[in-house]
């Protein structure tokens, strides 16, 4: 299997690297990859969350994950401070009031969906959050289910929501909630 | 995707015999083939990647070469004055993952003052990385007497009976401790636990959360941690342990990776989860482990004076992912074979029962490579594991719903797992043993307690799927509370380096 090399940009300069690599092996090969940095290589860390623009278009991804191509200009997001509120889980009703509660910045969602464009495994953040502000826990959760808290959304909310501290709240309810209706 | 010389054709013949190989499947290998079977083709009898342990409690016992390096080691820079004032913490918790989490979970809630140390981020583990489940004996046959002896003979009848039956024994109450903190485990739509079967089982036992159980798992823990205000601090290294003038661990010394900066802390009682040691990458393999898993615990716990048990038994998952090589060594999920995909050599023949325990599927696919019936040869040879049964078997659909995530991940790299099989090897997994602990998570250090894979005795020489989410849950929640009875009483004494002379 032949590997021919790739030029991609790191983080404004140009580099050559093996084809057929990730952008994360892309970084470490080019020498940017802090020693000791978190790397799960399965997208599930959230570690690596990643921005690039290819042929004018921006996206998305983790880079563990995504695969460089020639002429991709990569804006590697280290990772992101986490912000969460501080709760008693333990005696909390199961319902969106409580989230509403612990973060009511969500009621704040202007709906410019950066958060959506931000997000590297494609999940409805907007439509998560609103969902909350609806009410609507087990939406929240079916749609929010594949996050890994890489907090890119959140870097770019101009309200300064905490999405993923929300979403994982409202899941956690949700989940609690259905433990305890088993029949 | 380029695909190497002969997965082309080992795919046709795999096509050409599927109908067979869903009619017919493997037997289970009687005691002695199996023996047979892991002595001529398990790494863990390849004399040639070991050495022994030439110091410690432990002296003698045979590790891994890399791992036997690890342990000589140790820190060399200036010693801290152990007389000099310093921070105190009563539990010092070293290790973000699963285990470390719920030690400091269980310690707050007995009103400790606990400081998590993660030399990555909290959550950065193994655990995260979890795909397949947790074992609880939920079923109306089922009970912990049954998956106590699923373990033992999973494990060579080499676990410590105790242990194992604490585990058996406290994996519904853990499962349980896991839903009152919102933890989302699949349901049917009666709101029963969905279960699977993994291999070495005699009943459908693991409960899971899609085929990313352990990322739900850290989701939880580490937004408890966060909510109950635990002290974390992140990129904080262990280099040594502190012990005091009787012997008993006392604190550490820890590094800001950084700021660069060593600092010592004094703790009541220290609690070693750091994980596993797949990251060292013995004989060249390729791990599904998390890039810190560098057996730093373990080694600190040795030099300080912890006996090991089990410490040469690894676990290699028969099943991760063979190409393409910047992927090489991702985990393919035991459950692919729960859902009935089978294990094919390039002839199209299955040569193995898919849910035998690993270390007997991992020695069938070498000895497949190394007799000429695999593609390829040696580190870079793979058989094929034919996931298009799966829908065949269970009813269209079942792979999106049931290996979400695979079939993702498998989508992006261009193969399409519903009619396409993945090509497989053999990557270092699991950590069978480790520190050697008593019934309280107590190491043969008074005061030093150790939970999770850093732990050995447990799972005996070979860990069954999904045992190890039942380990942390159990024993994680177990160190944090006897950690805390002990620190309770426990003086302050003054400290000593002399264990690192």
């Amino acid at each position: 299997m032949e590997s021919k090399t790739v030029r991609v940009s790191l983080l404004g300069r140009d580099y050559d690297v093996p084809g057929g690599i990730s952008i994360l092996d892309a970084l470490a090969a080019a020498g940017l990859s802090p020693e000791g940095s978190a790397k799960c290589g399965s997208g599930v860390c959230g570690g690596c969350a990643a921005v690039y623009s290819l042929n004018g278009k921006k996206h998305a991804c983790l880079a563990c994950r995504t695969e460089v191509s020639d002429g991709m200009r990569i804006e590697a997001m280290p990772g992101f401070p986490h912000r969460s509120g501080r709760f008693d889980f333990s005696i909390m009703a199961e319902s969106a009031e409580s989230v509403k509660t612990v973060y009511p910045e969500v009621a704040s969602c202007i709906g410019c969906r950066k958060c959506d464009h931000a997000c590297p495994k494609g999940i409805d953040v907007s439509g998560s959050i609103a969902a909350i502000n609806k009410d609507m826990l087990e939406l929240c959760f079916e749609s929010s289910f594949s996050c890994v808290v890489c907090g890119a959304c959140e870097s770019v909310c101009p309200m300064g929501i905490a999405q993923p501290s929300a979403m994982t709240l409202a899941r956690r309810l949700y989940a609690k909630r259905l433990s305890e209706e088993e029949i | 995707m380029n695909m190497p010389e002969g997965y082309v054709l080992s795919v046709r013949n795999a096509e050409k015999n599927r109908e067979r190989n869903m009619l017919s499947i493997p037997e289970l290998l009687g005691d002695r083939e199996k023996e047979e079977l892991i002595k001529k083709h398990h790494p863990e009898y390849n004399d040639s990647l070991y050495n022994a342990i030439p110091f410690g409690k432990s002296a003698g016992m045979r590790v891994n070469r890399e791992l036997c390096a690890l342990l000589i080691e140790g820190y060399r820079g200036d010693n801290i004055n152990p007389s000099s004032p310093m921070p105190k913490t009563d539990i010092l918790v070293i290790g973000g993952g699963g285990a470390g989490a719920l030690a400091a979970l269980a310690a707050k809630k007995r009103g400790m003052r606990v400081l998590l140390v993660t030399k990555l981020r909290l959550g950065d583990s193994n655990t995260v990385m979890a795909e397949g489940g947790m074992q609880v004996p939920l079923g109306k046959n089922d009970s912990p007497d049954k998956m106590f002896a699923d373990a033992m003979k999973g494990g060579r009848n080499r676990s410590d009976a105790e242990l194992l039956q604490i585990l058996a024994r406290s994996a519904r109450d853990s499962e349980r401790m896991l839903e009152r903190l919102g933890t989302a485990f699949d349901r049917d739509e009666n709101g029963h636990l969905k279960t699977v079967r993994g291999g070495g089982t005699c009943e459908s036992r693991i409960i899971h959360s899609g085929d990313r159980t352990g990322l739900e798992l850290m989701r939880v823990l580490c937004d408890e941690i966060r909510a109950q205000g635990i002290e974390t601090l992140e990129y904080t290294a262990l280099l040594e342990l502190l012990l005091d003038t009787e012997g008993c661990a006392a604190g550490a010394l820890l590094e800001d990776t950084l700021e660069k900066k060593v600092f010592p802390i004094r703790a009541g009682a220290v609690i070693i989860a750091t994980g596993g040691c797949g990251s060292l990458g013995f004989g060249g393999f390729p791990t599904t482990n998390f890039s810190g898993s560098t057996a730093d615990g373990l080694a600190a716990a040795y030099r300080a004076g912890a006996e090991l048990v089990d410490a040469d038994s690894i676990q290699y998952h028969p099943t991760s992912l063979a190409f393409p090589k910047g992927h090489a060594g991702a985990l393919i999920t035991e459950k692919a074979r729960s859902l009935g995909a089978a294990l094919v050599n390039r002839n199209g023949d299955a040569f193995v029962n898919p849910l035998e325990t690993r270390d007997a599927v991992t020695s069938a696919i070498l000895r497949e490579i190394a007799e000429g019936r695999g593609s390829g040869s040696g580190i870079s040879g793979f058989v094929l594991l034919d996931t298009p049964m799966i829908d065949l078997k269970n009813g269209k659909g079942t792979v999106e719903t049931e290996l979400p995530n695979l079939f993702g991940f498998m989508r992006e790299l261009g193969t399409d797992i519903r009619t396409e099989p993945i090509p497989v090897f053999p990557a270092i997994h699991y950590q069978n043993g480790g520190l050697k602990i008593d019934g309280s998570c107590m190491t043969a250090v008074r005061g030093l307690f150790a939970a999770g894979e850093a732990v050995g005795g447990i799972h005996g020489r070979n860990r069954l799927m999904g045992n190890s989410l039942t380990d942390i849950a159990v024993f994680g929640n177990r160190a944090g509370e006897f950690a805390s009875d002990y620190s309770e009483t426990k003086k302050d004494l003054p400290l000593t380096l002399s264990h690192l002379a």
